[in-house]
């Protein structure tokens, strides 16, 4: 270097850049010192966006959003889906249940498909993974629940960052897959130089489930006389005069007929407790559930090969327990990361990854044990689960204890995935690079159904046991060829750089099921030991796609950037004449501040951003023709055989029998469009202490490709069409802030909202609803003219001019109550007199309001006071709305709901008498009655509650072990932590918490039909994070 | 190292692969034929549906389930509200939607569907079995529900056919009987018979 005068520049992540001169004398050398100021916000960040293209978020043009390691290593869940909840604006992810491997589904921007989950293309290093949930053959929502969506496969500790591209415009180069939105993941990767380091951390969780809504001051009985829950034949005991027949019960606990009517238990009358002794009263759930332990531990090794290239490995094990004794979630995730600098101009990325995750887990919704838990009465004591001679305690005649429930009828998933990727790099010319990736994601999940034999069915001559075995395998490959050329100048201020690529991607998935029912040796389940077998072997449903695409991005003086991107794909579920698209997105964003040169004291950047972009869709797999099926008939739906009719399947005693499918193919199918507007605003000001990063998008989805209902008599149930109009627009804003800096204090806030409005413009001609979720009534529907997700059934009749067409909504203003007169004969019940003074039913079935919240909010506080650190994450979500299904069996029938606490007050319900007009003035007394016409069976309006939540869903306090200390043991870093989860939920929902999907994600409709799913949990966990 | 000339042909290599898979097979996106749903079916595998339909659906199915309650010929002891409301006459709107679909969209569209691919100078024995079941078929769909969607019903094109009234189908019915009777004198002229169904049959 010759002699002379320098300016050194320095930046450093996380503080402010600096500029000092300094003069080398020749031969001479320099010190130069800086003091550099800590910055709370990172000013010139590298955001990772579609195709894993990293750009710097001031050339940005529409909105993207991270979450970095430190944030990630701070959430306690498991599943990748449920790592972004609240993280991110213009997300809503919601989890299943609390059993380990639940399901978790995002929605990012509202829903934008009719029917469809609508979930994101999720991107691992560039390669696509699944998250998908692969429902069971022949699987029944309602009847056992759902398996877990594949986010439960991937170890959170290994990955870098995540990147949510939410409009269209970010995503446009990933095509139709990423209609909904794309989550790109980073994985953790060697640097160069770096020595190898490892890294460890282990975490040990507990965790309880959030137990509310069940009454637990009220006894089993009728007209407050008591049982104590065991049948005549077992030794039961009911309060003499007990009015049935016998004078005792008959159903067993687990019915929810059992009825709940029995003394408070302040007024047990002395006779039972000289029968019986004390009674206790405790909720059965907390009788029965256990606190869940898991143990989470992970070990990697990343470091550098000098020149040659860097490497990372990685080994973690997850075992997860259940607040049940027989729930688990054990996974095994192997992963090696090699990059190799094959020349100074190619360069190879080898990426595997291995997992084993095995979860099995007790059925929830209606036949599982969390459903009947709420049905038994609060005095029965369900803590003996065996008799002296091993067998199970009985509840009825074939009612066993629910441990031996747990431990002989249960599902098990066992999935063994790998994901291969593989990236050759080449520096074509200078500036040029060629980029080939490859990427495989295949697993194999093994699934079993066990129930065991029932001997005391088998004493009684009667059948028993079953068995579902499914292989479910499926595979998704990827290749992306593309040839990058990075930013060169055109001319004085003015550089453009752009990209073209191919892509090709292919999805295949079979399954064989084997069933067999009436089980002949117990504990024995192959399919040959039972008395009916059948077996499906369905071959592989394919899905291609090929696209071409290109992206220009332009430069101008660094403050003005465009992106142009184009892509056309040709898919092979599309005819064959009409299979192809295109769709061009352009977007622009400004930095103001530094176009008109305008630097006030209190911002220092400013960006305004628009961009516009059209997105294509395929169709499902198989649409285009009618197809025929291997037939069956069905016979009775009903009662016992609600879940599953009697039906008669072929081959039928060797004779084949095949049948038209009642859905008619439609060989004119179009791609379906989404198009979106979106604008941005982004402030970074107050000495780089404050962001604001605001969006507003318009989405427009029609052309859907949907099954439009048709009428039977038509000949199909369904015809696959083009058709609708869905809306979706809204804010998102994210503030990012240092309120408090000293110098061993800091406190940084990030907090986000967002605010989404869809609307049903129209749904196809001739349909108004369609349903997509819940049972036919009452359901969740979408409806023309109102948002996606409306409560439908039966309501209140009221007094009312209707403002939205022929329908008075439950919170219309003008509605009073119209309540039955002395000679009123309720809808349900036909009893005269049965609805005086009560409200009537109406007539049909109408919207009983919209489910979908109307904002979303998440904070994030994080407090670093020398070596400890405090961060919570706070979540909200306001306006929603829940059917809760519960409620109806759990009310006037067996009086085992929270809403039945206030039973026998008397209470003269606000409303106008159904003959005279004239306001109510008959005073009702909240027996069984009462709550059956209030709440139960068809009374559906009353089964709606608030789905508002405020949720604390992480607060953790971390201290780094000194450097000095950890010096003498050779370790680098070491931070022990205790983290709670869901430690705060603040609800007015009866169930305490009101986020559940007994689904998993079929649709985001689900989330709002509460039907018995396995109950969330909230728990501490105690972990050490070290590197070494 | 890597010298300057092998550069090109990392690239060639990628882009012969990519060509390889692309244009390799000449039909790579011709997959969209379900390999677990043929489009086509012959008569004699659709005959047994339409037969155990009839049986199992329709008489022991929904509304036979109804009749023998409601005709207090059986009765249920079940903890089970769907009886319930079944036993007090409280019938939904939605309660018949499951055997209304299986009446046209199973039974009487595959019978239309069969008709319409027989050729019944070729085929006589089917054609009638056919044209009789239908008969049979409309006539319990008329009988259940009274005017129904018939001169219009089983087209796609119409979204919402028009109904007919019951003594226009009844004697459409006879009709068709009598030329179920009169297509099952013919002698059939099939060269291949129908594959055995004499274990379904009993």
């Amino acid at each position: 270097m010759p002699a002379g005068t320098y300016t050194v520049r320095v930046q450093v992540l996380g503080y402010a850049a600096a500029e000092q001169s300094v003069t080398v004398a020749a031969g001479g050398s320099a010190l130069v010192n800086f003091g550099l100021t800590q910055q709370a916000i990172e000013v010139e960040g590298v955001v990772v966006t579609a195709l894993g293209i990293e750009r710097e978020e001031r050339a940005l043009t529409y909105s993207v959003q991270t979450v970095k390691a430190e944030v990630l290593e701070r959430t306690p869940e498991v599943n990748l889906v449920q790592a972004l909840q609240a993280q991110s604006a213009g997300i809503q992810v919601v989890q299943a249940s609390g059993r380990p491997g639940a399901s978790s589904s995002i929605q990012i921007r509202g829903q934008s498909t009719f029917t469809g989950s609508g979930q994101p293309l999720f991107i691992i290093d560039g390669v696509p993974v699944s998250i998908d949930l692969d429902p069971e053959r022949g699987g029944s929502i309602f009847g056992r629940g759902q398996a877990g969506n594949r986010g439960i496969d991937f170890d959170l500790t290994n990955v870098e960052e995540i990147s949510v591209l939410r409009g269209a415009a970010a995503t446009a180069l990933y095509g139709s897959r990423a209609a909904a939105g794309a989550v790109v993941i980073t994985t953790k990767q060697g640097q160069p130089g770096q020595p190898v380091r490892f890294e460890y951390s282990s975490a040990v969780r507990f965790d309880d489930p959030i137990i509310a809504g069940y009454v637990t001051d009220w006894a089993a009985g009728r007209d407050r006389l008591l049982c104590d829950g065991r049948l005549q034949s077992q030794g039961g005991y009911c309060q003499p005069g007990y009015p049935t027949t016998t004078g005792f019960e008959t159903r067993s606990i687990t019915s929810s007929s059992y009825p709940g009517w029995g003394p408070h238990k302040d007024s047990i009358p002395p006779e039972v407790v000289a029968a019986l002794g004390d009674v206790i009263f405790e909720d059965s759930r907390s009788q029965f559930y256990n606190t869940a332990q898991t143990i989470d531990n992970s070990l990697r090794a990343t470091g550098s090969l000098g020149d040659a290239g860097s490497y990372t490995f990685g080994v973690s094990y997850l075992n997860q327990g259940d607040i049940t004794p027989t729930g688990k979630l054990e996974r095994l995730n192997l992963s090696a990361n090699v990059r190799l600098q094959m020349s100074d101009r190619l360069m190879s990325t080898t990426s595997v990854q291995r997992v084993n995750t095995q979860n099995p887990w007790p059925a929830d919704s209606w036949s599982g044990v969390h459903h009947s838990l709420l049905h038994i009465p609060p005095n029965v004591d369900i803590r003996t689960a065996w008799n002296e001679d091993g067998t199970p305690v009985m509840w009825g005649t074939n009612s066993p204890h629910y441990q031996w429930v747990m431990e002989n009828e249960y599902r098990d998933s066992n999935v063994n995935r790998w994901i291969l990727s593989q990236r050759f790099t080449a520096n074509v010319v200078s500036g040029i690079r060629l980029t080939n990736t490859w990427g495989l994601d295949t697993y194999l999940d093994e699934r079993r159904t066990f129930q065991n034999e029932r001997p005391w069915r088998t004493a009684q001559g009667l059948s028993s046991g079953s068995t579902q075995q499914e292989k479910l395998n499926r595979t998704q490959i990827n290749n992306d060829l593309v040839l990058t050329v990075d930013p060169r100048e055109v001319s004085p201020g003015f550089s453009v750089s752009g990209l073209i690529g191919g892509n090709i991607w292919m999805t295949e998935t079979s399954r064989i099921t084997g069933r067999g029912s009436t089980i002949v040796i117990p504990d024995y389940y192959n399919v040959e030991n039972f008395e009916d077998q059948r077996v499906f072997a369905d071959l592989p449903e394919m899905r291609r796609l090929l696209g071409a695409y290109g992206q220009l991005t332009a430069d101008y003086q660094g403050w003005a950037y465009l992106t142009l991107t184009g892509r056309n794909d040709w898919s092979s579920t599309l005819p064959k004449d009409a299979n192809s698209y295109f769709y061009p997105s352009a977007s622009v964003g400004v930095i103001f501040t530094d176009a008109m040169d305008w630097r006030p004291s209190w911002l220092q950047y400013g960006k305004v951003r628009l961009s516009y972009a059209r997105v294509g869709n395929d169709a499902p797999p198989y649409s285009l023709s009618s197809r025929y099926y291997a037939a069956s008939a069905p016979g009775v739906h009903q009662g016992s055989y609600q879940f599953d009719p009697t039906t008669v399947s072929f081959p039928f005693r060797g004779q084949v029998g095949f049948v038209q499918g009642t859905q008619l193919g439609n060989p004119n199918i179009r791609p379906e469009s989404t198009s979106e507007v979106e604008v941005g605003l982004e402030l970074r000001g107050l000495n780089n202490r404050a962001s604001l990063d605001f969006s507003y998008y318009n989405k427009k989805s029609y052309d859907q490709i949907f099954r439009v209902p048709a009428s039977a008599s038509s000949g199909y149930t369904s015809i696959v069409r083009n058709a609708g109009d869905l809306r979706n627009k809204g804010f998102e804003v994210s503030v990012r802030g240092r309120p408090l800096q000293m110098s061993d204090f800091t406190w940084d806030l990030a907090a986000n909202w967002t605010r989404n409005r869809n609307s049903v413009i129209e749904l196809a001609p001739g349909i108004d609803n369609l349903h997509l979720a819940g049972y036919s009534w009452p359901s969740i529907r979408i409806m023309e003219g109102l948002p996606y997700g409306v409560i439908w059934g039966y309501g209140y009749q009221r007094n009312c001019v209707p403002e939205t067409g022929s329908f008075c909504f439950p919170d219309q203003p003008t509605g009073a109550l119209i309540l039955g007169d002395e000679n009123c004969a309720s809808v349900r019940r036909n009893q005269k007199g049965d609805c005086y003074g009560l409200p009537i039913r109406t007539q049909r079935q109408i919207p009983l309001g919209s489910a979908l919240p109307d904002w979303l909010a998440n904070l994030r506080s994080t407090i670093r006071y020398k070596n400890f650190g405090l961060s919570s994450l706070w979540d909200m979500r306001k306006g929603s709305k829940i059917l809760n299904f519960e409620i109806q069996y759990t009310t006037g029938r067996n009086g085992r709901h929270i809403f039945t606490n206030d039973r026998y007050q008397v209470v003269t319900l606000d409303g106008i008498n159904q003959t005279t007009g004239q306001p109510n003035t008959k005073s009702v007394v909240k027996d069984p009655v009462y709550y059956e016409l209030m709440y139960g069976y068809d009374k559906h309006e009353g089964q709606i509650e608030s789905g508002e939540f405020i949720k604390l869903r992480e607060v953790t306090l971390s201290y780094d072990v000194p450097r000095d200390v950890l010096g003498r043991i050779g370790v680098d870093r070491a931070t022990v932590y205790v983290t709670g989860r869901n430690l705060g939920v603040w609800s007015d929902f009866s169930m305490g918490d009101p986020e559940g999907d007994i689904s998993g994600g079929v649709n985001s409709a689900w989330q709002y039909y509460r039907h018995f799913p396995a109950p969330q949990t909230k728990g501490l966990s105690f972990g050490v994070r070290t590197s070494f | 190292m890597f010298d300057m000339k092998r550069t090109p042909m990392a690239q060639t290599a990628s882009i012969v692969l990519l060509a390889v898979l692309v244009g390799g097979c000449e039909n790579f996106l011709d997959v969209n034929t379900d390999p677990n749903a043929p489009v086509n079916a012959r008569v004699e595998v659709r005959l047994p549906t339409v037969v155990t339909g009839m049986v199992h659906t329709v008489y022991y199915g929904d509304p036979g389930q109804w009749t023998v309650e409601w005709m207090q010929q059986t009765s249920y002891n079940r903890d089970s509200r769907s009886y319930d409301e079944l036993q007090l006459y409280e019938v939904q709107d939605n309660s018949a939607n499951g055997a209304w679909s299986y009446h046209y969209a199973t039974m009487l569209n595959e019978l239309k569907l069969m008709m319409e691919e027989i050729d019944p100078e070729v085929d006589p024995a089917y054609y009638g079995l056919a044209k009789f079941l239908a008969a049979w078929t409309w006539a319990h769909t008329t009988d259940l529900w009274g005017p129904v969607p018939f001169a219009e019903a089983l087209d796609p094109a119409i979204a919402t056919p028009a109904y007919d009234e019951q003594s226009t189908i009844y004697a459409q019915v006879l009709a068709m009987m009598d030329e179920a009777v009169a297509a099952m004198k013919q002698t059939s002229r099939r060269r291949r018979g129908p594959t055995t169904c004499s274990s379904a049959a009993t």
